[in-house]
């Protein structure tokens, strides 16, 4: 390599930091922070200035692809020409006997944009069923169809610089703190220069990020709709909402101001376990505030109600006119590298690429005749839980899983065990024989890790940015894109004939074409050569869009966004009885990340929170 | 109770997945299955559950020795159970004593009381059955039964194996005849105190030939010596302690050794021992040619694991008793601790390995599956008056391996060496002779594994915030004294391991923690 100096973005979490990586002249590599990174400025957070060792580290790493005939049989090792012809030949075996709803996909937030655009491909376009899901189904799902309900397309409208710009800050169901650590850095220097900057934080836990809250409501729970009622209820009463906006520039207000005036504040309080003069307050520092940020994350999306707790939520920006203005907006704080560049091309079961709909008929077709294939199959795919259902009740007989460890991170792990040891033919797409899931596989798959091959990835603020790759993967290990586009053409599928990663990435930029996500006019070049960029990008030379909606125009059909209102107020999980009296809720640690099987190779990493705890 | 968290509510990571095949540890076993309808996402926020303690079934266990490994476990194992029914079979008459004292002992700079791990009135809060001078004949492992060299049958339902080791004899040895000894146990210590004591000689005037110049023969030899017997020590490799220096500090060592006063011939054997016409005299003759006269000869050259009950009860032996993580032998209710145990093809024959161990299992007796034995990283403390020498982790870098890295500081003619050796970022070993400052620190950095990083820059280079000993010294081997305990206990530590860690005593060969804990309940 001629520069020894390589700069990339962070593989952790969404915020997107970036990073520089040196080269020493032993093939290993160290990090730092890039100071003229947009997002981070020179910082990294614990997890991140530590990726060298995951990097330098291939102890754990899974060499060539192994295979075994069947249940009984030994895992051995095979080439790659022997895998991907095993790996066709019980696929279309599969797929003839039992129909191509027999198989399915899933894949992971930490795929890049290419790998996760041509899996789709693969599966929706070639193997003609939409059975492909993702792990960002278990981490922001609500909030996409909370966007879409509200604003008429999945697009988060804020930047980071926000953050900057933003006097009141609210953060709901999330721990920047510990899990958007540079974000939260951010926010915490910002407060420093500004002492009238106000934070509340709505959360059952006294995290770290609750302790250094202005105001902390320690919330029951479940109950976060009854609570973002009743700040409304306050707000609306005292005036402070924007109505020149309610006005011109959404729709079903009314219906949504008579239900929130019919919430009771006592009843609102004892149900969220929250003091009345507490919910006054909140509602004060809200509707005085000139920039208002809502920030949320898990606390709200991973629940029984989570789209109403995301739709119940935004209607506090609408209400307060704080959309499409710098210093305010809704702000939904992904835990995966890629879960935005995912959802761009229709990473989940139910989307299709560019922000379009699998249950539309026209973006059907339109996607079907763009990929150059007579339909897309109408039938919806199966999320997440419901394929490792599908495999244990039989219905699907073989799964791919692509850089995801399920069998730590799916609920009720037990039965998603049974699913797993029941299904027919299980492929694990894989960078580490640590991952759990790994021991279940029938074919497995050497995968390229960061820095180890080259792709674009979309931060929490819309931010595209290129991976260069920068050191070689260990053993036989192949880039994701590398192993599909082999699969597809074993399957004989025309439409795989990319011989590089970027030229799958132009084809999939031509795709957004006059669409709202347009970044035609992005390349490689001009990522490498100018950096990052916020999409749209529709026009040559654009230099990237930071904020979304500062004309007011939303993606609704009447332009107008819109105020949802929630099928369930109260929590529809089972509710606890004399026999299981506590509530669990789950959650991460500061120095760890999803499964481990990265962090917890780097000894520095687990020394904050070495074991399990309760 | 905590207000840190919402009034019935409690959290739990969800990193963990299997540990060891075990999923006890995972979160999302409790998890339920609701989704959103719209987004199907599912909810991982709210699962009702119950939470109790663990309470695990009576058992009766069985300990067969009564050495370190065995004093640690059941310590710790009445801290987390004090129900369980737990009998201790010793064939030595004494039990529960710091055998790594002895060469002390033998020249009565310290007292048996000194020696003891335990006094019997907290022996006696134990709760244990202890059947002294009761060895164990042979077990069997359908019946859980073993039956005791006083021919009582026993039942149990876990059985753990301490048995530790005994010397390595060569064979024409005649340890029955006058004047030839090795150092095990306390009858051995006596019968060499009372043979010296015997030959009505002064200390100048008796010589006692030392066959092995490992641990315990430069050991004993500098006790000895410090009574001023005349000391020989006859040694089969070129240098001394050849397995756990290099050959710098093991010359170093040779150096100061001699300087002493201390006879050493190298690449020597004893080929033959006899008896003179003069009473308590020995003629001991060299492979080389060269005959000694001595009062006594002492063999440390090692020791062999005592695993012949387990190998006659059919349980799978190496050179020890093969274990897993949790210090499992190949039948599940048997486990084996100490010297005996063999964990990858290992056997870690220190005390802190030992302990180490002891942890673990009792840990995993108790019902906590979540502490698992990886292994133990060697380490080695001379306890020589002035002599400050210690060897940690692997001392040598292979060949042509430039993946290692040497830091070295010698001053070789104050006889100051300090060697690090980095791989991967990682502190591996180390050896540190002239003063042992850093002892504790790198100690800790080998044995966790923590990368280095800005660390590895200023190794060996004087920025070592190691502290003044500060009151009476309490731990030789890390330099801690009793102020120095004091001082972390009043600004909070309050937990013994903690306390350990901190201040570094109790980490090297662990002979001080009894004083310690005293400090410590002291202060309390």
């Amino acid at each position: 390599m001629q520069n020894p100096e390589i700069k990339t973005t962070c593989s952790y979490c969404g915020v997107g930091c970036g990073i520089i990586v040196t080269k020493d002249s032993k093939n290993g590599v160290t990090v730092r922070g890039d100071e003229n990174h947009p997002v981070n400025r020179g910082m990294l957070c614990s997890k991140g200035m530590n990726l060298h060792y995951v990097a330098n580290d291939t102890s754990d790493r899974i060499l060539y692809p192994e295979m075994r005939w069947s249940k009984s049989h030994p895992m051995e090792r095979v080439s790659w020409d022997a895998a991907m012809d095993r790996a066709a030949a019980v696929f279309s075996s599969i797929i003839k006997k039992y129909g191509p709803d027999s198989v399915g996909f899933y894949v992971s937030g930490q795929c890049l944009t290419e790998e996760y655009y041509l899996v789709n491909k693969l599966v929706k376009g070639f193997l003609k069923t939409n059975n492909i899901d993702t792990n960002s189904r278990l981490c922001m799902s609500s909030a996409v169809v909370g966007y879409k309900k509200t604003f008429g397309e999945d697009s988060v409208p804020i930047a980071y610089d926000d953050i900057e710009l933003a006097d009141t800050f609210l953060i709901t169901g999330a721990n920047p703190a510990w899990c958007h650590p540079i974000l939260f850095r951010r926010l915490e220097q910002h407060r420093e220069k500004n002492p009238k900057v106000k934070v509340i934080v709505i959360d059952p836990r006294r995290t770290d990020t609750a302790a250094t809250a202005d105001l902390h409501l320690q919330i029951i729970p479940g109950s976060d709709i009854i609570l973002y009622h009743a700040l409304a209820k306050c707000i609306i009463e005292r005036g402070y909402s924007d109505s020149d906006f309610v006005k011109k520039n959404t729709e079903n207000y009314l219906a949504y101001k008579e239900l929130v005036l019919s919430t009771s504040l006592e009843k609102a309080s004892k149900l969220c376990g929250i003091s009345v003069s507490d919910i006054k307050l909140a509602a004060d520092l809200i509707g005085k505030a000139e920039g208002f940020l809502s920030l949320w994350a898990m606390g709200l999306n991973q629940s029984a109600i989570g789209v109403d707790k995301n739709t119940a939520l935004l209607n506090i920006s609408l209400l307060t006119g704080h959309v499409g203005k710098p210093g305010s907006g809704p702000f939904s704080l992904t835990g995966q590298p890629n879960a935005m560049g995912g959802r761009e091309v229709g990473g989940m079961a139910n989307l299709l690429a560019v922000h379009k709909d699998l249950g539309n008929p026209i973006h059907r077709q339109e996607v079907a005749d763009f990929w150059g294939v007579d339909a897309i199959s109408p039938n919806p795919g199966l999320t997440a839980t419901e394929m490792f259902d599908a495999l244990e009740s039989g219905k699907m007989k073989a799964i791919w899983v692509i850089c995801t460890n399920p069998l730590v991170s799916l609920p009720d792990s037990r039965r998603v065990e049974k699913a797993l040891a029941k299904a027919k033919f299980v492929v694990v797409q894989e960078i580490s024989h640590n991952a759990d899931t790994a021991k279940h596989a029938d074919l497995l798959l050497p995968a390229a890790g960061w820095l180890e091959k080259e792709g674009t990835m979309t931060n929490s603020e819309r931010r595209i940015s290129y991976l260069p790759k920068g050191i070689n993967p260990p053993g036989e290990a192949l880039s994701d894109v590398e192993i599909l586009i082999r699969f597809a053409k074993k399957m004989n599928f025309t439409g795989f004939n990319f011989n590089t990663t970027e030229e799958v990435y132009k084809e999939y930029c031509q795709m957004t074409k006059n669409t709202s996500i347009d970044i035609s006019f992005l390349n490689y070049t001009r990522l490498k050569n100018e950096g990052t960029f916020q999409w749209p990008v529709p026009d040559y030379g654009h230099p990237g869009t930071p904020r979304l909606f500062t004309d007011k125009k939303f993606y609704t059909p009447s332009q107008k966004a819109i105020f949802n209102l929630p099928t369930a107020i109260e929590n529809t999980s089972e509710q606890p009885t004399d026999q299981y009296p506590f509530i669990l809720t789950t959650g991460r640690v500061r120095d760890q990340w999803h499964t481990m099987t990265k962090t917890g190779k780097v000894s520095r990493l687990m020394t904050h929170s070495p074991s399990p705890l309760l | 109770m905590t207000d840190s968290i919402k009034e019935t509510v409690v959290f739990l990571p969800m990193h963990w997945g299997k540990q060891l095949e075990n999923d006890l540890n995972r979160t999302n076993n409790l998890t339920n299955t609701v989704v959103d309808p719209v987004s199907k996402e599912p909810d991982f926020k709210f699962t009702t559950v119950s939470v109790t303690k663990y309470s695990k079934p009576f058992q009766k266990i069985a300990i067969v020795g009564a050495g370190a490994a065995a004093f640690r476990f059941i310590q710790n194992y009445r801290e987390i159970n004090t129900t369980d029914e737990i009998i201790v079979f010793s064939n030595e008459i004494n039990p529960f004593y710091n055998r790594v004292l002895l060469p002390e002992y033998v020249t009565a700079e310290l007292s048996w009381d000194k020696l003891l791990k335990i006094k019997d009135d907290a022996l006696g809060k134990l709760n244990i059955t202890m059947k002294s001078g009761v060895g164990i004949d042979s077990i069997n492992t359908n019946a859980k039964t073993l039956v005791a060299s006083d021919g009582s049958q026993h039942n149990f339902d876990n059985l753990i194996l301490a048995t530790g080791s005994r010397p390595f004899i060569p064979e024409n040895a005649q340890l029955h005849l006058p004047g030839r000894f090795t150092i095990r146990k306390k009858e051995d210590a006596d019968r060499l105190k009372n043979y010296l004591d015997n030959t009505g000689l002064s200390p100048q005037e008796q010589h006692v030939v030392i066959v092995g110049g490992g641990l315990l023969g430069l050991e004993l030899a500098a006790a000895l010596k410090h009574k001023k017997v005349k000391i020989t020590i006859i040694q089969r490799a070129s240098r001394l302690m050849e397995r756990q220096l290099d050959r710098v500090s093991s010359k170093l060592l040779a150096e100061e050794v001699q300087l002493r006063d201390i006879q050493i011939y190298f690449d020597n054997e004893v080929s033959t021992v006899f008896e003179t016409d003069n009473t308590n005299e020995l003629e001991i003759a060299l492979k080389s040619g060269r005959i000694l006269t001595a009062n006594a000869i002492v063999y440390t050259i090692g020791t062999i694991p005592n695993i012949e009950i387990a190998k006659e009860a059919g349980i799978s032996c190496g050179r020890g008793v093969k274990v897993n993580q949790y210090l499992q032998s190949s039948n599940p209710d048997v486990f084996a601790i100490g010297e005996i145990a063999e964990f990858n093809n290992h056997l870690f024959g220190i005390t802190s390995a030992a302990e180490e161990q002891a942890d673990i299992l009792a840990n995993y007796l108790g019902g906590d599956i979540s502490s698992y034995y990886k292994g133990s990283v060697l380490m080695n403390i001379l306890k020589l008056e002035d002599i400050n020498l210690c060897s940690i982790g692997q001392i040598e870098i292979p060949e042509n391996d430039d993946s290692y890295e040497e830091i070295i500081f010698a001053d070789l003619k104050q006889r100051y060496y300090k060697k690090c050796i980095v791989k991967d970022d990682l502190l591996i070993g180390a050896i540190l002779m002239g003063d042992k400052n850093e002892f504790a620190e790198f100690k800790s950095m080998i044995e966790s594994k923590i990368e280095l990083s800005d660390k590895r820059n200023s190794l060996l280079r004087g920025s070592s915030n190691a502290k003044p000993v500060l009151g009476k010294l309490v731990c030789s081997c890390s330099q801690v004294g009793s102020g120095n305990i004091e001082e972390a206990i009043k600004s909070g530590t309050a937990n013994f391991t903690e306390l350990c860690k901190s201040t570094g005593a109790g980490l090297g060969c662990g002979s001080c923690k009894i004083e310690v804990k005293e400090i410590l309940s002291k202060c309390k």
